[in-house]
């Protein structure tokens, strides 16, 4: 019994209310769903450790639609030279960093949670990457393609690969 | 379309857990054409791995229908507990069964949640021992015309169908309470909002209403007798305080006033908080005098400015309302998330 209610059970009576802490401790039953759920996750070692330094949620970047992806596409095409090697070697920086830490990962729940922790970090500390319908999602893969390598975009092949299965099989 | 970003989670969010797996699992393929064209060896998530992903997914899905279903502040909510967790009860020892049932290659990864199920039957059952000494979980599920006693005549009910936790037992505490605190008090008589034409009396005559007003009364007829008796309300879709409104002028005036104190209890704490994250900054360390009903009034405004999407009209700067926390899913979702794309496709795996 929460030491609260106790005290405003005393301060009550004091005032000649009666008001039992028992009966009137109603427990708010989101905050015992999450512990449950946040138990299970502790358990099954789920639970994001401190030095994976989670960037807060709140750091939303601005909507980038199609149009935002093809200016920068252009701002690219400028300056070629200084944006690439930046981009790049964020991107290096961020897989070796990553590497050292993923090395002993389990083959288990935590092991596999930790790794997609991985992916969301890489993605978003690295290029921003965002996923979303197959098309889009095919361009943006293949703007960075293009970026990276310095080759032009691969048509066909890709497309087969890409094809996201799982989002058409979600219609 | 917008595009999606993954989502990280953060112990400190509800769900954020879930949010993190669902949308990996969402956009599953291009994570691993990602991976693999960006040769993270380290990262590449094995077939193996995602089912994993998937089943925690699983676990956790009913969890957060059931936090999504409380979250609401608009309506009572002190029916549904009792019933929420005989939910999830049933979800655990469903997952058990899953985990008992497993063969193969799946066995040996399954059982490893043997004991995180554990844990978790524990912290249920201790919160839920709690519900036993509150009478408002009772009387709510009592109260509620569309429920009444018939939950506890289903099989699962945990109270058994004798003694203090049976339906028979809550109905006689709640009788007596309803007795000892509620049939005294005077209610007040609605006035009937109908306006005709010419005033009532006038129109009907004398004599009937003579006779009317003369016919013995059913006073000792108990009115929670009455409601526990008269049949189950099934029409779908009507709010339960709408039905307690017509209930309060006609029926049942004294019960009335007790189903409004019990469904003013609020069963989350969930609104309140997120009241307190939305209206941001308000006191902070430059401020650390000011007054609690200042606090009020900022954040109350605050919050008023926000739904009439306005600004305050002074400066370009909003004081008070500043820097709040944006929400993780502030985005629209797209419409298969809103259609539940994920239990569709539960039912076709065979991994269930």
């Amino acid at each position: 019994m929460s030491k609260l209610m106790k005290f405003l059970s005393k301060r009550l009576r004091k005032r000649g209310v009666i008001w039992s802490a028992e009966e009137n401790y109603i427990s708010c039953l989101n905050h015992v769903i999450n512990l449950a759920v946040q138990d299970f996750l502790k358990a099954i070692k789920g639970l994001p450790s401190v030095e994976d330094e989670t960037p807060p949620l709140a750091e939303k970047e601005d909507d980038d639609n199609e149009d935002d992806d093809e200016e920068e596409d252009s701002e690219i095409d400028d300056d070629e030279d200084d944006k690439e090697g930046d981009e790049e070697l964020l991107v290096d920086l961020a897989a070796v960093e990553a590497e050292d830490e993923y090395n002993d990962v389990e083959d288990d729940f935590a092991g596999t949670l930790k790794k997609l922790r991985g992916i969301a970090k890489v993605c978003d500390v690295a290029n921003k990457v965002t996923f979303s319908t197959p098309w889009n999602h095919f361009c943006l893969l293949q703007l960075l393609w293009s970026k990276l390598t310095g080759r032009k975009p691969i048509q066909v092949q890709f497309k087969r690969n890409y094809s996201n299965e799982h989002v058409y099989s979600t219609k | 379309m917008k595009p999606l970003q993954l989502i990280f989670d953060v112990p400190t969010r509800w769900n954020s857990a879930y949010a993190m797996c669902e949308r990996g699992v969402y956009l599953r393929k291009a994570i691993d054409m990602y991976v693999i064209q960006q040769s993270y060896r380290h990262l590449q998530i094995s077939p193996q791995e995602w089912k994993r992903v998937e089943f925690i997914l699983d676990v956790l899905e009913p969890f957060k229908r059931c936090s999504d279903r409380m979250e609401g502040t608009k309506r009572p909510g002190i029916e549904k507990v009792f019933w929420i967790y005989e939910t999830l009860f049933n979800e655990l020892d469903r997952l058990e069964d899953v985990m008992e049932e497993s063969n193969g290659r799946d066995a040996e990864w399954i059982k490893e949640l043997q004991p995180a199920f554990e844990v978790m039957r524990t912290k249920l059952t201790k919160y839920y021992d709690k519900t036993a000494i509150p009478s408002v979980y009772g009387d709510g599920m009592i109260l509620a015309p569309r429920l009444k006693l018939y939950l506890t005549t289903r099989l699962e009910w945990s109270g058994g169908q004798m003694g203090e936790y049976s339906g028979a037992g809550y109905s006689a505490s709640c009788r007596k309470r309803y007795i000892e605190q509620y049939e005294k008090i005077a209610p007040q008589s609605q006035p009937m909002t109908t306006i005709w034409k010419r005033p009532y009396s006038a129109i009907d005559d004398d004599d009937f209403e003579q006779m009317v007003s003369s016919l013995p009364t059913d006073a000792t007829i108990n009115e929670y007798d009455g409601y526990i008796n008269a049949p189950r309300i099934i029409e779908k879709g009507v709010h339960l305080l709408d039905i307690w409104k017509t209930y309060t002028g006609a029926a049942y005036p004294h019960l009335g006033l007790m189903a409004r104190s019990v469904f003013a209890v609020s069963v989350t704490g969930a609104g309140v908080e997120r009241q307190f994250s939305k209206s941001g900054k308000v006191e902070i360390r430059s401020r650390a005098r000011i007054d609690p009903i200042t606090t009020t009034q900022i954040m109350m405004y605050s919050d008023m400015l926000k739904r009439k999407k306005r600004a305050l009209g002074m400066s370009q700067v909003v004081i008070g309302v500043g820097d709040y926390e944006t929400e993780a899913n502030e985005e629209e979702p797209p419409a298969e998330w809103r259609n539940d794309w994920f239990r569709s496709r539960k039912n076709k795996r065979n991994l269930m």
